[in-house]
């Protein structure tokens, strides 16, 4: 790090003759202030909307990874529905995470923007910049400012893009011939005679008819599909009001080879339309209304009721289980002997084990959903000049809502085994398409606040304060509507923009909090001082700027706590208890489905915040820096200590303010820039680093420490040391016992940790990391000559392991397939493998512990994002650009970032064109 | 003036702040009082209650717990009751492991006790008196619930942490510090709880309640907790330890021999016994197929009947352990040891000769039980025979024909099933399986146990209860179908001590097979560590043409029980959490 910094301020020195860039004059448009970013003591980053909107991404998230210092991401999924990526600012610093999403100072979600909606994202890390949330914040938050008109002519930006997605397999699925070879070698090492012949495999190596060898996953998932979006904008305004209008429009087509003749539709596609309206009007020269609407609405077909689940059956189905169809002859009879009548030529294949995909996909029907979210806010300021000048009142008011549906049109069909030519064994029946509508679910956002402010300047004395009321409240479509009240304020003193002190403070209440806990105050205090504004830097050349700031401040987090727990609850269970002549009654029961948390409240937050801001040598290097320390106690996890002596009902979980956790780190944003002639460059890059240590939580005491979570970070997986494959029933008897099932060669023997014979959860130790990274890091490259830029970013992790689920390492269970990858395991003929033994039988207990073997390190880097740009004058451009273009990385199983099984779409590869036209 | 309005408009603005906006509550949370002062379910509490006893038939691993003893094996490999048969045992994986269980039910038993007596329930058409006298009756059910969860608790631990009070999270740090309450408080407690119940409750209850507490179980819970405290493993001589057992400070005062305790266990059974005519009865049985269907597969107003866990309607105790050829799932499961076949008395009452390999075991002419609880080579039980030989015409009942399922010892089970559930058959059929806790034969072999050490004597009554020991097990044989006066069974018993072990227990062993008994038996005469360190045996049937050869074999030659196994291992978990709570000696 120390030497690239050196390079970097080599480089520099040379450049500082160059014409200087334009000096970084940030406004912070906090939800509640607006100052000058070089004012301000908190620790805040932020993001350009302009520099999200060449992306060949479709969710905001995505465009976020490596750019900003502090904030860690991962995607795992993609699709429309559920491509958005998680995200942590500074790590897990408590085990109740989550960011506060504020969307123009209102909670609301933010990937469905379009980059064109936004003028910029602002990153909040530290108890300075979150400690006015309160209990809301604790974990960082993001601010989200969408774009407002301005006075002039009309402008028009229209933007039009393709983006090319390709699918990122992880898993290899073996062809029929290979599935019997294995399948074979696990029936004779279970003591079963072979299912399949030399000849069967001769077969399906030869494709001969009646010997199905279907790719179901190659044959039925595309390679690829082209996403289409397009947006367009007009923002202008008069002497007295101003507009920005924005619509677009996405369209992800089906990812599915799906039969076109239906007469409906069964693949996933799915389509967003986005609007955007915001006005501002000055009602008076000193009545200021300012007027956004916005929405979304989105609609999404799926085949039977979720494209996961077929992407999944199109994974795991033996490439031999069946053919797709049969074609249908005249005169065809079931076991019955009835004549068959199928739908349209083929009857669909099938067998008891497996589900077939190409039915599921095209004989089962469809949904379709359709979500609709609609909001308004209003905010009208008056300027209290006449009163004392620098006064003012604000007003705010915004409603919001959100509908889903769904719409399921599904079906039954029946399958067909066949028994001799020309008659089947036909199981189920064909049915008719449902239409039943699912999913009807909804959420209402209410939010009202009210604020009167102070902003002056006296000489080199500037003062800036303020004092607000807001509540806020979220209903679901039962249940009592979440709540937040709360009071809050912030002051500020700055004397001639060198040394400044900022306070914040909150009383704010939960609703579900318990009497008596409901209502706390949280205060920080921030301090800076700009050095560069001192006068023996001020006419210096090669220091720009230099500032120090320092925050502290104790905050406090509601996430994740239950509400309403603090009361008793009791909870029917039907037919617990039989009586009666013969037993003929069964009755019911009552049992506390929850034991009365009479304490119930926040989790403490103290958070401390050292940071360093630089821009030197004609601001071409800059760079900020952050140290910080958070620790927590009261938070609220699950309390294992009650004791069984109480009795609970073991379907009773009790979580209670008990845990502690301990975080530090730091994080680096800088680069290089420069321009020289037509040429010029940028360098950059980024570097955070979080680590936590749980101090106390509700798990058990346990008699070694290794064995404990206490002491170790959040997510810290347990589990066994693999030392190896026993390789025969000698080496079983001298080890020492593994108790969970019969052992024999071919299972995997553990190392006995604590050496006492016997190998139990004592032996357990500490293995791999957390999935959510401690090391996060990016690094751009930027070139431009003339109206030619490209940009390159190189993104990872590093700190972070995944523990493998059974799919990643056990063929056949319930009737799957084998992978290419899961072929290496034991037999005596194949000692070396490291993956144990495998059978068709219920897997061997001792075989699927957690242990190392199945936990493996996921750190990776990647090329990001790559954006080649022909750049107009007027601000048109075209450009093309690609998304995790590729990937360096030990991981074993296919993607680092994606770590859910085959239970998701996986991530993607992309590739976009796309054109803006501004006029 | 424009200055004012604006001051009060802003003043307006701030006075409009919501009072209470926090204040509301979830309105859709069923709370103690609306859920327990209404008629339809005050005692739902208390229906939960009972909800907690546990049921053998899947005691350990899906299978008897019978399995841990020389009486039966499972035949599934990956069973945890081989790990407790081969005396794999610790108190990370005590395999036998009540423990939350128990204090979950005597939670729940506490929780219907405060509500019947914190909430008072509306009936219609009931006097005051009538309700009370009501509620004083479900409170004592719960008593006796309680006392049935403190004796499983007793059975497998010893002495055990009596809770009395119903608690909730405020008083769970006064918990931190609890320690075992000693062995002979816990046998008072539990008779204390008895003694309550048994004076508030009905002997044997209407049609409509059967399966709740009567004043039958109080005295039959009773009873065998004293034939339990009485019972050598927790009279050794010159034990320290009040946990497990007796020691010389911890000895009931008013019993103060061991004499005197089996006599005050005859009291207790006699009590249980003499309620014989208010609905409690030994059903009879006159040929093997009726000790299933009067007793196993009855409904549960059979007069046999004093504790038990009710059930409805099923066949899965089929399923699971029917013969292969006529499961579902290919049955198995527990399977009965050729130790146990040669327990049973031929129909004269003498033994069986012993087993030599090519002697066939005789199946005919044999107590009449033996067709009623195992199923052999040829035997007609079931819908069809069922044939567990290799050789010509194996099938997949043949022993080991199949793994997990087969039989492993050459036996079936078939006591407790039902023979007429058909799994081919579109609507299989369902029996009740009502899993006995204490039937009345138990109470009789209790009470020959008790008189017999109580008085040193197997054919006196001087307290004049109306029954002698052996007439108790007279009575016991005359449903298998034995004369008394006819009967072998007695050639050559004369001592008291004679009768014990060569009577009593093997009596008890028959008639009470696969019912959960026999493991804790052997535990509480000392009996264990002698038993069930042997193989246990089966036999393999070769059939060549029409020739049937017999050999015998070690079904498992592993069984281990080792001394500290006469307690089990109070959970590691229960130990990490209450610090304060002694674990057994020898884990």
């Amino acid at each position: 790090m120390l030497s690239l910094l050196a390079i970097f301020l080599m480089t520099a020195q040379a450049a500082v003759a160059q014409e200087a860039p334009a000096k970084d004059s940030t406004v912070l448009d906090l939800s509640y202030r607006k100052v000058a970013k070089s004012d301000y003591n908190g620790s805040v980053f932020v993001v350009k909307g302009e520099d999200l909107m060449t992306s060949a991404t479709t969710f905001l998230t995505e465009d976020l990874m490596g750019i900003v210092p502090g904030l860690m991401l991962r995607q795992s999924e993609s699709g429309l529905e559920s491509g958005n990526a998680s995200y942590w600012i500074r790590g897990q610093r408590s085990p109740n995470n989550g960011v506060l999403v504020l969307v123009d100072g209102l909670e609301r979600a933010f990937a469905t923007l379009t980059a064109e909606e936004i003028e910029s994202i602002q990153v909040l890390k530290d108890a300075a910049a979150t400690g006015i949330y309160g209990m809301r914040a604790a974990n960082g938050a993001l601010l989200i400012t969408t774009k407002k008109g301005i006075s002039g002519k009309p402008k028009v930006d229209f933007a039009a893009q393709l983006i090319l997605e390709d699918p990122i397999d992880s898993y290899e699925p073996l062809s029929s011939a290979g599935y019997a070879k294995h399948y074979n070698i696990a029936q004779l090492y279970d003591g079963l005679n072979p299912t399949y012949s030399e000849y069967d495999i001769f077969n399906y190596q030869q494709g001969t008819e009646g010997y199905a060898d279907v790719a179901w996953r190659n044959k039925y998932f595309k390679k690829n599909w082209l996403l289409q979006r397009y947006n367009v904008n007009i923002k202008g305004g008069m002497k007295n009001a101003t507009y920005f209008v924005n619509f677009g429009y996405l369209h992800q087509p089906g990812m599915f080879n799906t039969e076109k003749d239906l007469g409906y539709d069964t693949n996933n596609n799915a389509d967003r339309y986005n609007y955007r309206s915001n006005i501002t009007v000055d009602v008076t020269s000193s009545t200021h209304l300012n007027v956004d609407l916005y929405g979304w609405f989105k609609r999404e077909n799926m085949p039977n009721t979720a494209a996961t689940t077929l992407y999944n059956l199109l994974c795991k189905t033996p490439a031999n289980a069946f053919p797709e169809y049969y074609w249908f002859k005249e005169g065809d009879t079931d076991q019955d002997g009835n004549l068959i009548t199928p739908m349209g030529d083929k009857l669909v294949a099938g067998s008891t084990y497996n589900t077939n995909p190409w039915a599921y996909m095209n004989r089962s029907g469809y949904s379709r959903s359709m979500k609709m979210y609609g909001s308004l806010s209003a905010q009208l300021r008056q300027d209290l000049d006449v009163i004392t000048p620098g006064l003012y009142a604000k007003l705010n008011f915004s409603l919001d809502s959100q509908t889903n549906s769904t719409i399921q049109r599904t079906r039954g069909y029946a399958y067909y085994t066949p028994i001799v030519d020309g008659l089947y064994q036909k199981t189920g029946n064909d049915g008719n398409l449902s239409n039943t509508v699912e999913g009807k679910s909804g959420n209402r956002y209410l939010t009202i606040s009210g604020q009167i402010g102070y902003d002056r300047s006296f000489g080199r004395n500037n003062i800036s304060a303020a004092a607000s009321y807001e509540q806020f409240e979220s209903s679901a479509d039962n249940g009592v509507p979440n709540r937040y009240q709360s009071i809050y304020g912030y002051a500020s003193y700055n004397y001639d923009h060198r040394y400044g002190i900022d306070v914040t403070g909150i009383y704010q209440g939960w609703y579900g909090f318990a009497p008596g806990h409901k209502f706390g105050f949280f205060p920080t205090v921030s301090a800076g001082w700009t050095i560069s504004n001192e006068k023996f830097l001020k006419e210096s050349k090669a220091i720009n700027f230099l500032k120090l700031r320092a925050s502290y401040g104790q905050i406090g987090n509601s996430r994740g706590v239950d509400q309403f727990t603090y009361k008793s609850q009791i909870k029917n269970v039907g037919s617990i208890f039989v009586t009666a002549q013969a037993m003929g009654t069964n009755l019911a029961g009552y049992y506390e489905s929850n034991i009365a948390n009479t304490s119930l409240t926040w989790e403490n937050v103290r958070q401390l915040n050292v940071g360093l801001d630089a821009s030197l040598f004609g601001d071409r290097l800059y760079f900020n820096f952050d140290w910080w320390k958070d620790n927590r106690d009261k938070s609220y996890t699950a309390n294992n200590r009650i004791s069984t002596l109480l009795g609970l009902n073991s379907e009773v979980s009790i979580s209670s303010n008990i845990g502690a956790t301990e975080s530090s780190g730091w994080e680096i944003g800088g680069g290089l820039r420069d321009k020289i002639g037509k040429f010029g460059y940028r360098l950059g890059g980024t570097f955070t680093y979080a680590k936590n240590t749980l101090l106390k939580n509700g798990s058990l005491d346990e008699q070694f420490y290794y064995v404990s979570p206490i002491g170790f970070s959040h997510g810290r997986k347990l589990g066994y040391v693999v030392e190896g494959i026993f390789q025969s029933y000698e080496q079983i008897a001298a080890h020492a016992t593994q108790n969970w099932s019969e052992v024999k060669p071919g299972d995997i023997m553990y190392k006995d940790i604590n050496s006492d014979g016997v190998i139990d959860t004592n032996d357990r130790v500490p293995i791999g990391y957390n999935n959510i990274p401690e090391i996060f890091y990016g690094f751009n490259l930027g070139l431009s000559y003339g109206p030619v830029s490209l940009n390159l970013l190189f993104q990872g992790a590093a700190h972070v392991s995944h523990s493998l689920t059974e799919i990643d390492f056990e063929p056949f269970t319930s009737y799957t397939t084998i992978y290419s990858h899961q072929t290496q395991y034991w037999t005596p003929e194949t000692p070396q493998y490291m993956l144990p033994r495998t059978t068709l039988g219920a897997s061997s207990a001792n075989n699927t512990q957690s242990s190392d073997l199945f936990v493996c390190d996921a750190d990776y880097l990647r090329l990001k994002r790559v954006e080649l740009a022909y750049n107009f004058k007027g601000g048109s451009c075209i450009y093309v650009s690609g998304y995790n273009l590729f990937t360096w990385s030990d991981y074993p199983y296919g993607d680092p970032e994606y770590s859910n099984g085959l239970s998701n779409i996986p991530v993607t590869r992309n590739i976009s064109l796309g054109g803006r036209i501004t006029f | 003036m424009k200055k004012y309005i604006y001051i009060s408009a802003i003043s307006l603005c701030l006075c409009a702040v919501s009072c209470g906006y926090l204040d509301e509550e979830p309105y859709h949370y069923l709370t103690e009082e609306a859920a327990l002062i209404t008629e339809a379910n005050y005692l739902k509490p208390s229906n939960m209650a009972y909800s907690f006893i546990p049921d053998g038939y899947n005691c350990v691993g899906n299978a008897f717990l019978d399995c841990a003893t020389d009486d039966a094996m499972a035949t599934a490999s990956g069973s945890n009751v081989h790990k407790l048969a081969r005396g794999n045992v610790s108190a990370d994986s005590p395999i036998l492991n009540p423990w939350a269980n128990c204090y979950r039910g005597i939670h729940q038993a506490l929780f219907a006790q405060y509500g019947l007596t914190t909430y008072k329930p509306f009936l219609a058409g009931k006097t005051e008196a009538a309700v009370e006298e009501l509620l004083e009756r479900y409170y004592n059910e719960m008593n006796a619930l309680q006392a049935l969860y403190g004796f499983i608790l007793l059975q497998h631990y010893g002495g055990f942490p009596i809770i009395d009070e119903y608690m909730g999270l405020d008083d769970e740090e006064a918990l931190e510090g609890k320690t075992r309450d000693t062995f002979a408080d816990c046998v008072e407690h539990i008779v204390a709880l008895c003694d309550s119940a048994a004076n508030h409750l009905p002997v044997k209850l209407a049609n409509s309640e059967v399966g709740r507490m009567t004043q039958g179980a109080a005295l039959a819970i009773k009873a065998k907790t004293l034939v339990y405290a009485a019972s050598p493993l927790y009279n050794q001589e010159g034990n320290t330890n009040p946990l497990i057992g007796y020691t010389a400070a911890t000895v009931p005062s008013d019993y103060p021999e061991v004499t005197d305790r089996w006599k005050r266990a005859a009291a207790a059974c006699a009590a249980v016994i003499n309620l014989k005519g208010t609905g409690y009865a030994l059903v009879a049985a006159n040929n093997s197929a009726a000790f299933n269907t009067a007793i196993f597969n009855a409904n549960g107003n059979c007069a046999e009947w004093i504790v038990m866990k009710t059930a409805a309607k099923n066949n899965s105790m089929e399923n699971r352990h029917y013969p292969p050829s006529l499961s579902k799932n290919n049955g198995g499961g527990t399977v009965p040891t050729q130790d146990l076949v040669n327990a049973f008395t031929k129909s004269d009452g003498s033994d069986i000769s012993v087993m030599t390999d090519g002697t066939a075991t005789v199946y005919t002419g044999r107590d009449r039980r033996f067709d009623a609880f195992i199923a052999y080579e040829g035997c007609k039980t079931f819908a069809s025979q069922i044939y567990t030989h290799i050789g010509d015409g194996a099938t997949k009942d043949a022993l080991n024909a199949t793994t997990d399922h087969s039989t492993t010892t050459g036996y079936y089970l078939a006591k407790h099933l039902s023979p007429k559930i058909n799994f081919t058959a579109a609507s299989p059929g369902t029996y009740f399986h009502i899993w006995p806790i204490i039937r009345f034969s138990d109470i009789y072999l209790l009470y020959a146990e008790a008189m017999v050490n109580g008085y040193g004597d197997f054919n006196v009554d001087p307290e004049g209860y109306g029954l002698t020991a052996l007439g108790a097990i007279q009575a016991i044989r005359k449903r298998a179908g034995y004369n008394a006066s006819t009967d072998k069974f007695y050639n050559g018993i004369t001592s008291a001590e004679d009768f014990m072990n060569k009577v009593v227990k093997r009596e008890r062993r028959v008639e009470l097979c696969f019912e959960g008994q026999r493991y804790f038996d052997l535990r509480r005469w000392l009996d264990a560590e002698e038993v069930l360190n042997k193989p246990v045996h089966g036999v393999e049937i070769t059939k060549t043409g029409s020739n049937l050869a017999y050999k015998y074999f070690e079904a498992d030659n592993r069984r281990t029980f080792t001394s500290n196994m006469y307690f089990s291992p109070i959970p590691k978990s229960v130990l990490k959490l209450n610090k304060a709570i002694q674990q057994n000696p020898g884990y």
